[in-house]
């Protein structure tokens, strides 16, 4: 059987560790064979001897330095997994989540070499960004006035003169010219705008050899405005130097210049990955980090626990794109469809008839046949994983959803098998369970019908037997905050059991669901009755913790036994309004999840953010063994489950992905937190 | 081919690490704010030396808020809550100081200072903020006997980045990594940076506190040390 990640015990191939600085490098007995990799994954590498499983180094790193840093582990397994490095590597198996995260990125047709990891100048220059991107923009508008009429009626009788060789090479010379330009342009914008440029390489690519600069440096873009100018004006960049050169240059050299920027363009208008049209829409509808989180998870519904609204910006953004890719690629199948009309008999009888058979015309219409493979295997490929996938996953779903009839009549024992499993049933005896059941009916709700009302009376309490429900609240200033979404099985309206104030929020029905309605009154009264529940307040605190695991998007993956053993070592904590939770820069030892309320997040004294119900805090002290970054307070009567460390580590272990989902919201929100807060922290500093 | 995936290989790893600890870090919360120091056995650089009514007590730690006296005679006495005047000696410079007896364990006796000067605190703070470093080494799992081998005698690194190999090389014995520079010390040499150059005195003087703040040291990593405390003295001399 293949072991899932935890369990894999990785046995690397003979090799030795060399330390170079803050970095080792793993070599085999080839020494080509070598890997760099940071020197905090020292004792990873130490450990990969096949004695022990992945969770059992985690445990020894973490029991050793107090913290492990679970997504350089895991990326540096992937690598050495990717670089054929384990021995047994065909036995290790990575969830989907994981596998999604390790390969964000997929492998493309070109060969680089690098020549610079950094360029990093001494200070920013954003006002000296924004006059080089305004006049290069205004470059690049003029220089579309040579853009042509009939760009393929130009091209043939530009190209009917000339034989293939020349043809090829000129237009390989040209988007090569256009490309270095473009990223020399690039390097040049990213140093004025970040102080940094990442990545510099010599590129073979079908765009031919050109210069390219990587696009990490694009992460650090803070202002809307200059992001668009960049992109734009990296769309457009061919064009200035079409403008710049045309009073120098002849025709012969302007015309495969004006084709092959028409074609970079054109390309990178494209909606798919890598394209700067695409990472223009992406920054200005996705521009915090947190969305950028669910972007590599691929999976909105894990955001909820932080941003709500995440997923829903996602789908938009692939609604968009879906429309936007369609529109693309119809342009270009035309535009393969006149180059192959026009050239393409030209391609075959080079292959069957002409006499000219020379190297460099082999090498033409091998780089011509290389380049039309590549593109379209590339626009299949795109079609199919942003267009037609997104849209079949719609339609099952949408079939699914149609096929989904709520059972008319659920019988008592059917609803008996599904609440018996919740486990803060599990305290009634089958007797008193049988009661509860028998003075309660299941309900169902359509799409959008009120469950509960803010407000309201409470008199009952909810069992969710199918669907989802949302959780809405109003506010003072009747604004509507939305709060959190239950999924079925959980309970909701507990809050009648121990005290007879009005619901405290509007509960909605997503799609059609069915409840189970249960009165106070009876479950008060087989409380009294029964042996092992006596405190309707403990049971009422049993379905909050119940409710956040079952609800929560990030812990729901949790094993049951997971669960179990977090709710066993977790604590309830009470908080008031205006009450401080922990202070920035105390001993952090335990998690803390939002069971009710909402808390504000202050840095340097500074308030940065309010989380609310369903989201967690204090993990980055755990995680990393540092102090607390920030400050917590209750911003209104709060109820938290406080999680020590080491019950939070036991259960890391366990579950990798987890670990890696909550280091990477530990990072985002330290990114957050450095961002909002620079001017307190400088003086903090000083 | 192989060298292509050598450098791609390189190339992913060097990008797709990231650290909770250095983000942190930028933010101003770290570990080394209020951290006391311990004091390396022959040679104190840049930290003050103490002295209570001319005669010189021994200094086991020191932080920015106060410092760990050894006391065995009982000069400073043995109420906590007294108010002292202590005299700190930088260098040739020296600085009174009222502090206050908070606590004594056996011969310990732990000092806090109320008034020392905003100055002298910022570099103090600043010393100790590059020797804490070294509270946070660890020494790096042994090679097992099917695993990786190390290419090194010890190898000690710490979350931050900051790490020490012992080499068996005949002149090299070891390879300092502070803040992401790297340097070599050499047998009786001045250390050096990677590519040769002299290290100053001060950075000298960080790097014995760093390496004297390492927790259980490893018998070769106090040898290390002895022998750079040597160095240092001589070099005084």
């Amino acid at each position: 059987m293949t072991p899932n990640l935890e369990s894999f015990r990785p046995k690397l191939r003979t090799g030795r560790v060399i330390p170079q600085g803050s970095r080792i490098i793993f070599e085999t007995e080839n020494p080509y064979n070598q890997i760099v990799l940071p020197m905090a994954l020292a004792d990873l590498v130490l450990l990969c001897s096949g004695q022990f499983s992945v969770r059992e180094i985690v445990d020894k790193v973490y029991k050793k330095q107090g913290a492990v840093p679970f997504r350089s582990m895991l990326t540096a397994i992937h690598l050495l997994h990717q670089g054929g490095f384990f021995e047994n590597g065909d036995q290790l198996a990575l969830s989907p989540h994981l596998q999604s995260w390790m390969e964000p990125r997929r492998s493309r047709w070109h060969l680089s070499w690098r020549f610079g990891q950094r360029i990093a100048a001494a200070h920013r220059s954003p006002l000296a960004f924004y006059f080089l991107t305004l006049g290069l923009l205004l470059t690049s508008i003029f220089g579309l006035q040579f853009f042509p009429g009939n760009i393929f009626a130009d091209a043939q009788s530009w190209s009917s003169e000339r034989s293939w060789t020349e043809l090829m090479l000129a237009l390989l010379a040209a988007s090569s010219v256009l490309q270095t330009w473009r990223y020399l342009l690039c390097g040049i914008q990213l140093l004025l705008l970040t102080s940094k440029a990442y990545n510099m390489s010599l590129r073979l690519s079908p765009w031919g050899v050109h210069l390219h600069v990587g696009d990490e440096a694009n992460d650090l873009f803070e202002n809307r405005l200059y992001t668009s100018m960049f992109h734009i004006s990296q769309i457009l960049a061919s064009w200035s130097l079409i403008l710049i050169a045309s009073p120098f240059v002849s025709s012969d050299i302007l015309q495969p210049l004006i084709l092959t920027g028409s074609l970079i363009s054109f390309w990178e208008l494209n909606p798919f990955r890598s394209s700067e049209g695409r990472k223009l829409v992406r920054a200005l509808l996705i521009p915090t980090d947190r969305d950028v989180i669910s972007w590599h998870f691929d999976a909105g519904n894990l955001l909820h626990s932080i941003n709500p609204e995440g997923g829903r910006k996602d789908q938009d953004f692939a609604r968009l794109c879906a429309i936007w890719g369609v529109v693309w690629l119809s342009g270009s199948f035309f535009l393969l469809y006149q180059i192959a009309k026009q050239f393409g008999a030209g391609v075959l009888g080079q292959l069957t008839h002409d006499s000219d058979h020379t190297l460099g015309a082999w090498l033409a219409v091998g780089a011509w046949l290389a380049t039309l493979y590549y593109s379209v295997q590339a626009m299949v490929e795109i079609l199919f994983l942003s267009v037609v996938q997104p849209y079949w996953d719609a339609l099952i779903g949408r079939i699914k959803r149609l096929a989904f009839r709520p059972r008319k009549e659920w019988s008592q024992a059917e609803v008996l098998k599904n609440i018996e499993g919740l486990p803060l049933f599990s305290h009634f005896h089958e007797q008193f369970l049988e009661k509860i059941v028998t003075h309660s009916q299941v309900v169902e709700y359509n799409d959008g019908q009120t469950i509960l009302r803010q407000g309201d009376a409470a008199r009952e309490l909810y069992v969710l037997l199918e669907g989802d429900v949302e959780v809405i609240r109003r506010t003072s200033s009747l604004t509507e905050d939305w709060v959190s979404i239950i999924s079925a099985l959980s309970v909701f309206g507990e809050g009648a059991l121990v005290d007879d104030t009005p619901r405290a929020a509007q509960i909605l029905a997503r799609r059609r669901v069915t409840v189970l309605c249960v009165p106070v009154h009876a479950i008060r009264q087989v409380a009294l009755e029964s042996q092992s529940v006596r405190q309707l307040e403990v049971f009422r605190n049993a379905i909050m913790v119940n409710q956040f695991f079952a609800s929560s998007p990030v812990f729901r993956s949790l094993s049951v036994s997971s669960i179990e053993f977090l709710c066993s070592r977790g604590t309830l904590e009470y908080f008031d309004e205006q009450q401080t939770v922990f202070k920035q820069g105390e001993r952090g030892d335990s998690l803390y999840l939002i069971l009710r309320g909402s808390v504000d997040v202050e840095v340097h004294g500074m308030n940065i953010k309010r989380l609310r119900q369903g989201s967690f805090f204090g993990e980055i002290a755990l995680i990393a063994n540092i102090p607390r970054t920030a400050s917590i307070i209750a911003a209104e009567p709060s109820v938290f489950f406080k999680i020590s460390s080491d019950a939070f580590w036991e259960v890391l272990v366990e579950h990798m992905d987890l670990g890696v989902f909550i280091e990477t919201v530990s990072e985002t929100r330290l990114k957050e937190d450095l961002a909002l807060a620079p001017l307190k922290r400088a003086s903090g500093d000083s | 081919m192989m060298l292509w995936r050598k450098k791609r290989i390189a190339q992913a790893a060097d990008e797709r690490f990231s650290s909770v600890q250095a983000l942190a870090r930028q933010l101003g919360v770290q570990r080394r704010m209020n951290a006391r120091i311990l004091y390396p056995r022959r040679i104190t650089g840049p930290l003050p030396s103490v002295s209570f009514s001319g005669q010189p007590i021994q200094i086991a730690d020191i932080s920015v808020g106060g410092c760990c006296l050894i006391d065995p005679f009982e000069i400073l006495g043995k109420d906590v809550g007294n108010e002292l005047t202590l005299t700190l000696h930088f260098g040739d410079t020296q600085v009174r100081v009222l502090s206050r007896l908070v606590g004594r364990v056996e011969h310990r006796r732990h000092i806090q200072f109320l008034n020392l000067p905003q100055p002298r605190l910022e570099s103090l703070r600043l010393v100790i903020a590059e020797a804490v470093g070294g509270a946070a080494m660890k020494q790096n799992w042994p090679s097992e006997k099917n695993g990786p081998q190390i290419s090194v005698r010890e190898m000690w690194s710490s979350l931050i980045g900051d790490s020490l190999a012992l080499t068996d090389e005949v002149h090299k014995t070891a390879q300092l990594t502070l803040n992401g520079r790297t340097y070599d010390l050499h047998k009786n040499a001045w250390p050096t940076r990677a590519g040769g150059e002299r290290v100053t005195r001060a950075k000298f003087m960080a790097m014995l506190l760093f390496l004297a703040n390492i927790p259980h040291p490893s018998a070769g990593v106090q040898i290390l040390l002895a022998e750079l405390e040597a160095l240092a003295l001589e070099e005084s001399r």
